[in-house]
This record gives structure tokens, C-alpha cells and sequence, in this order.
């Protein structure tokens, strides 16, 4: 459930990633574009201002020119005083608002009146000069306290003869600015070199933020000179202040469908840990029919060891299946058993089927298995069974499981003797070091068998024959064949050498003879009786 | 026979002084007569214009500044200009001529030649100011000169019409031709005060001449 946990926990931040840096990289393109757009309508809106600026002027000079040879005006200007004609004047800037200054020079460029009391005209006008020349112009002209938008315009006599010139100016201020601003949607600054600056907006003074894109223009007058700087500017976080709510919109609203993507995936992983739930549940079904299988189940890792065994296999074996676990195959089997197990063994899936006798006489059959797995822990797996209520008599070669068991303690230590001596003793090799079977005679009953005799006429179990011989009897199914006064018994391959000098030991002891054909299968006959 | 000679002779001497000398020359102009004075600071050749805005200067027809010159002396009475009547004609939004020397006392017709109304109006100081209200096509009026002095007229309906008559108290005056010569016959001899005059010069230019008894004296102005 945890994995199960962390790794939508994964899948969500991975997609919350994913969908961030794709927020960015839109974010990013947007601001790129926004930053062009910006430039461009700075760009725009300077085109805008200086076409307005034209047209202002070409209104203004047209007015100019107008008033200048307008005959009203001129009949005041000839008829009348100055009083009379400043009046004149006031009562004209009255009845145009947009007129913030008129003044009339005479043909030598002297100042005659002015509106605006405290105006210096300066002897470098060359837009005075201009009109005085018979050009009728118009440019932005530094007055004596505020930058203007001025056009001058000559008074005529007849054949062009001058008689003056009229001035006409609208003041650059706020309201200017404001108006700017509104037609072009930008924000504006008017910086005079000289007299009051305005401005829309107080980013476009002083330090700048990085945030701000700027555009800005010269304002010259009619001589080109510079009289200040008209700036244009916008501010890309007030661009972009949409952007940013939507933006934000998209990561709340993103926020909200991974959190209800959680909240929708709780039952999903509830649903999802079932099956882990039901594998539990399979794995203690499994394990109680392993437990409770009839038939010894052993699973092997690749190097032989045990690693579960149920029951049944640890009855099989006539261990506790506490010391099962974690035996070798080389400890619970004989050597040379084992050795024919690997040796006819082993392709996948085969089932090698050996019969095999426990140290009290029952056979068994140990089935192995190998397993297609690519678990490391599990390399094959042994099925055993229990033949002993069977009474497979047919099947009476089979190997004393045991022999080859490591003693794990005293007893079995002593067990393990008891029985290597009895098998000495019958054999003929007795272990001087060892004591006499008789010794062990309530061993042997415990053990449910008597040791044979070694006189003939005597009877010997026919188990414990097979118990004794078995161990190192060649091949697997020995022949029985009765004869009068014994039995022959008959190998299935050539006996090893322990197996030729234990097979003549009993030969010798028992008074019977150990004959090897031409095949090489070992004959053994025994004077003995033996009851089935 | 005689008489007719007697009578020839005496309005050869009635006609003229027994000694007068003549004044000729010839006039041109060579100061910025008829411009205003310029300004300190000329446009620079190569800069920037930063006008937002320029109309090209007016079309006129090329006038001869010189024909407009008026000569004539002063402190001579006589002469042979005498008081009459003038007439300017009001045709295409001008005066023509635009300047016209008249003796004391004359009188000048304004007629007017346009399909519009013109009037006359003057406001200077050589006289009482007078206005001559509009009057159509082909009508005129007459106003009689009798104050000498500059006597700028206008056009109360179109500002740009103007034009001077120079009123005289002498009858020795002339205009250069379109040679700019001018010569003035019959000048009594000895010193006199000849003055040109324009109405774009402040201060007409003055000439002390020697006139002789007989012949001819060349004065060559430049105004």
C-alpha cells in the first residue's frame, strides 16, 4: 500500500511538474510576446503622437495663417492700440481654449503684445525667424515657462509686402500628456529641458523598474534642436496582469484537480490494496494446503538448500521441520543418490521420480521437480510421498534416507552410530572401536527390525535385507530370484567399489556367493530364508 | 508772320523758367529695402528641421521694388506736377498702382474692379483717418488728399490689400522708369534737397545737389 501510495504520490508531483513547466514555458511565450507587443505598441503609439503632433500643427498653422489674414484682426492691428489689441487677442483665446498663447510681432520680429505678460521672446526664434521670411510653420517652441506647441504665421501687406507676424500656441501640459495617453493607451512623460515636466504616470521618472518598456522621442523645435524628451512608456506587469490571473486561475484551478484526483484516488488505492489483500490470502491458503499436503512438498534454492518444507516432507525425511529448513540436499540425501538425482535429472519441468527408504524400512517416493522460476531463492522443488501404505513391494530397492545426515545432536549423533555399526557388523567390518548391536538391541526394536543372522536356515526380514542392501545395492530395482536353499539377487548395473566390498561382505558372512557376469551386474546369493 | 513767332516765343517762356537745370540718374537697390531685418540666428545649413509643420512661402509676382521709389525735392514749390485727379483701381485684391505721389490737394478715385466688395481705409498720422465703406463692382469713391505725408490705405475686407499715395507739397517729384532712370526737368538752380522715398524705408534717402542753371545734372541713387 505504500509503494501503491508513493508511487501515485510519483505520478502526481510528475504531473504537477509537467503541467507547471508547461504553464512556464506558455507563461514564458506569452511574456516574450507580450514584451514584442509592447514594443511595437510603444512603437505605434509613438507614430500615433507624432502624426497627431503633425496634425496639430498643420491645424494650428492653418489657424494661424488664417487669423493673420483675417481682416478683422488686421484692422484691429492697424486701427487700434495695443490695449486694443491685446484685448483682442484675450477675448480670441477666450473663444478657443485650446489657445494658451497669442502674440503679434512686428516685421522686424519686436514683440508687440502678448497674452502671456511675463513672455521673453528670444532673438534665436527660428520659427519666428521663419514667418518673418514668409513661412507659415509650425513646431513644439520653448516659451518662457512651459514647452508650447506654436505655429507662426506672417501678416501681409499687398505684394507680400510683411507687416508682422502672429504667434499662436497651445500649452504642452498635463492635459496634453493625459489626452496622449488616452489615444494611444500607453503612458506618457513630457520632460522639458527647461520649465515644468509632465507625466501620466511616475514610473517614467527617476529609476525605471526592469518591468518597464520605455520609448522615447526628441522634442525639437523648429530648428531641430532638442528641447526635451517625450517618453513613452508600459509597464509589462500591468500587461501582463491578465496573464497573471490567468495564470494563477490555472495553477489554483490545477491545484484543485490534483487535489480532487487525490481525494478520487484514496478508494482507487483502497481498491488497489484488495488484491494485495487477496494475495495474502491465497499465500495462507497455499500455505495451509502446503502444510497440509499429504505428500512432502521441499523447495530448493538453486544451491540445494531448503527453504520451505511442509510437514509431510519433514516426516518423509525423518527430521523436524524446524531443521529441515536450511539443510542441503548433499545432508538429507546420499551422496550417490544425490548424485544419480542431478545425473538424471534435470531439464525444466521434469519430474524425476526416485523411490526411497526412511531408516525404519518405510519407502517413500521423492519426486523432484524443477521449477521454471526466475527467483533466485527457488531453484526446484522436491515432492515427496509415502508409499509405506502402499507396500510397494515391487519397488523394493530403495536407499536409507538419513545415512548421510549430518548429526545435529547427541542423539542423533548416537542413532547415527548405532546404525553405522549394525551395518558395519552386518557387513563384516566391524568397528572394533564400536560396541556389539546386541548392545543396542532395544535400539533395534525401537527400530522395528532384528538383525539377521549370519547362519543359513535362518530367516531374515526381508525389509531389513532390503534396508541393509539397499544402501549400497547397484541400480535401482534388484532382481529377486528364488532358489532352493536361498535367493539370488540381481544388480541392474556394475556395483562401485564400496558397493562390490559391502555386497562381499555379506556374501562372506552369510556364507553366500558374490558373482559379477559379463555385463558386469553383480550376482549375490544368499542362503537364507526370506519371509514376505 | 511776327506775331505768330511773338506768340511762340512767349509760350516757350511762360512755359518754362528762364534758367532750370534737369535732374536724371539712375536708381537701384542695393540695401534689404522691402525686407525686415533678420533675426540673429539663421537657419543652419544641414541641421535637423524640426518643423511639424510648413507651409511654402507665399507665390507673388516678382515686383520691381524700384518703379515704387518716389523722387522728389524738397522745399521747392511749383513744379510741374500740379493737384488733379488720380484714380487707383481695386482689381484682383491689389491696389494699382500701389504707390501714387500726388501734389497737396489732389484727389484720388478708388474704383473698384473686382466681382467683390472693396473699401479704403487709412490710419495714419499724416491726417485724419477715413474709411471708405464697401462698395461693389465698378462703383468708386474719391477721397481728396490735403495733408502731405505717407497715407497708407487698406482694404477693411482683405487684409493683404494696401497701398501708399505719397501726398507732396511739391510738384517736383518722379518715378523711375522701368530702366529705373528718372529725370526731373525744369529744377530751379542752385541747392537743393532731393529725397527718394519708398515705403519700405524708413528714412527716405537724401541727396544735396547743386542743380545748374543750364543742362543736366546725373545723380545715380542707391537705395
Amino acid at each position: 500500500m505504500r509503494l501503491r501510495s508513493r508511487l501515485l504520490l510519483l505520478i502526481a508531483l510528475l504531473v504537477s511538474a509537467a503541467l507547471a513547466a508547461s504553464f512556464w514555458v506558455i507563461f514564458r511565450a506569452v511574456r516574450l510576446q507580450t514584451l514584442a507587443d509592447l514594443d511595437r505598441s510603444l512603437e505605434s503609439a509613438q507614430h500615433v503622437w507624432q502624426s497627431l503632433s503633425r496634425a496639430q500643427a498643420q491645424s494650428l498653422a492653418t489657424t494661424t495663417s488664417g487669423m493673420a489674414a483675417e481682416a478683422g484682426f488686421v484692422q484691429v492691428l492697424r486701427q487700434t492700440d495695443r490695449a486694443t489689441l491685446l484685448d483682442y487677442l484675450r477675448q480670441t483665446q477666450e473663444n478657443n481654449p485650446s489657445l494658451d498663447l497669442l502674440a503679434v510681432f512686428d516685421e522686424s520680429g519686436k514683440l508687440r503684445v502678448c497674452t502671456d505678460p511675463s513672455f521673453q521672446p528670444g532673438a534665436s526664434d527660428l520659427l519666428l525667424n521663419s514667418a518673418l521670411d514668409g513661412t507659415v510653420g509650425a513646431s513644439f517652441w520653448q516659451g518662457s515657462d512651459s514647452l508650447f506647441l506654436a505655429a507662426a504665421a506672417p501678416i501681409y501687406k499687398q505684394d507680400s509686402r510683411l507687416e508682422g507676424v502672429l504667434l499662436l500656441g497651445t500649452r504642452l501640459d498635463s492635459r496634453y500628456v493625459e489626452t496622449l495617453a488616452q489615444d494611444t493607451g500607453v503612458q506618457v512623460a513630457l520632460l522639458p529641458n527647461r520649465g515644468t515636466g509632465f507625466t501620466t504616470s511616475s514610473l517614467l521618472l527617476g529609476v525605471q523598474p526592469p518591468s518597464l518598456r520605455l520609448r522615447s522621442a526628441p522634442l525639437p523645435d523648429y530648428a531641430g534642436s532638442s528641447l526635451g524628451r517625450f517618453v513613452l512608456g508600459r509597464d509589462l506587469n500591468a500587461a501582463l496582469a491578465y496573464v497573471h490571473t490567468v495564470y494563477g486561475q490555472l495553477f489554483g484551478l490545477g491545484v484543485a484537480v490534483l487535489g480532487l484526483a487525490f481525494l478520487i484516488s484514496i478508494p482507487l488505492v483502497g481498491r488497489m490494496t484488495n488484491p494485495v489483500v487477496l494475495l495474502e490470502k491465497t499465500q495462507a491458503e497455499m500455505d495451509a494446503v502446503f502444510q497440509a499436503n499429504s505428500d512432502g512438498l521441499v523447495a530448493l534454492d538453486q544451491e540445494g538448500r531448503v527453504v520451505h518444507a511442509n510437514p509431510a516432507a519433514a516426516i518423509c525425511f525423518g527430521l523436524e521441520l524446524e531443521r529441515l529448513a536450511g539443510q542441503n540436499l548433499q545432508q538429507l540425501l546420499p551422496e550417490e543418490v544425490l548424485a544419480r538425482l542431478v545425473a538424471t535429472a534435470p531439464s525444466q519441468g521434469q519430474l524425476v521420480q526416485r523411490s526411497l527408504w526412511r531408516r525404519e524400512g518405510r519407502n517413500f517416493q521423492l519426486t523432484r521437480t524443477f521449477v521454471a522460476s526466475q527467483h533466485l531463492e527457488v531453484g526446484s522443488v522436491l515432492v515427496t510421498r509415502e508409499l509405506a501404505a502402499e507396500a510397494d513391494s515391487d519397488n523394493p530397492i530403495g536407499l536409507l534416507k538419513g545415512l548421510t545426515t549430518r548429526p545435529q545432536s547427541p542423539e542423533e549423533w548416537l542413532e547415527f552410530e548405532k546404525v553405522r555399526a549394525n551395518l558395519l557388523w552386518l557387513s563384516g567390518q566391524r568397528d572394533s572401536d564400536q560396541s556389539s548391536p546386541a548392545d543396542w538391541a532395544s535400539a533395534f526394536q525401537e527400530m522395528s527390525w532384528q538383525a539377521p543372522t549370519l547362519r543359513p536356515n535362518v530367516s531374515i526380514s526381508r525389509d531389513c535385507l532390503r534396508v541393509i542392501l539397499l544402501n549400497f545395492w547397484p541400480g535401482e530395482a534388484p532382481e529377486l530370484v528364488a532358489e532352493e536353499g536361498g535367493w539370488w539377487l540381481v544388480g541392474s548395473r556394475p556395483p562401485l567399489n564400496l558397493e562390490r566390498e559391502v555386497l562381499s561382505g555379506v556374501a562372506q558372512e552369510n556364507d553366500g556367493r558374490l558373482l559379477e557376469g559379463s555385463d558386469g551386474r553383480p550376482r549375490l546369493w544368499l542362503p537364507c530364508q526370506l519371509p514376505c | 508772320m511776327l506775331k505768330r513767332l511773338g506768340a511762340w516765343l512767349g509760350m516757350v517762356l511762360l512755359a518754362s523758367p528762364l534758367w532750370a537745370g534737369d535732374l536724371e540718374g539712375v536708381v537701384e537697390i542695393r540695401s534689404a529695402l522691402g525686407r525686415r531685418p533678420r533675426g540673429k540666428q539663421q537657419r543652419i545649413p544641414g541641421q535637423q528641421n524640426g518643423a511639424l509643420y510648413q507651409a511654402p512661402a507665399r507665390l507673388t509676382t516678382p515686383v520691381d521694388e524700384v518703379t515704387n521709389v518716389v523722387i522728389y525735392l524738397l522745399d521747392t514749390p511749383g513744379g510741374p506736377n500740379k493737384p488733379a485727379h488720380f484714380k487707383i483701381n481695386q482689381k484682383n485684391r491689389q491696389f494699382s498702382p500701389y504707390v501714387l505721389p500726388v501734389v497737396q490737394g489732389s484727389t484720388v478715385d478708388f474704383v473698384n474692379g473686382d466681382v467683390i466688395f472693396h473699401s479704403v481705409y487709412s490710419q495714419c498720422d499724416c491726417g485724419p483717418p477715413f474709411h471708405l465703406p464697401e462698395f461693389p463692382q465698378g462703383e468708386s469713391r474719391s477721397i481728396t488728399f490735403n495733408q502731405p505725408g505717407d497715407v497708407e490705405l487698406f482694404c477693411a475686407i482683405h487684409s493683404e490689400m494696401n497701398a501708399h499715395v505719397l501726398v507732396l507739397e511739391t510738384g517736383y517729384f518722379t518715378m523711375p522708369d522701368a530702366e529705373h532712370k528718372f529725370k526731373l526737368d525744369g529744377v530751379p538752380p542752385g541747392k537743393r534737397i532731393l529725397k527718394a522715398w519708398h515705403p519700405l524705408l524708413k528714412n527716405p534717402v537724401t541727396r544735396i545737389v547743386e542743380v545748374p542753371a543750364n543742362g543736366s545734372l546725373r545723380i545715380d541713387l542707391s537705395l
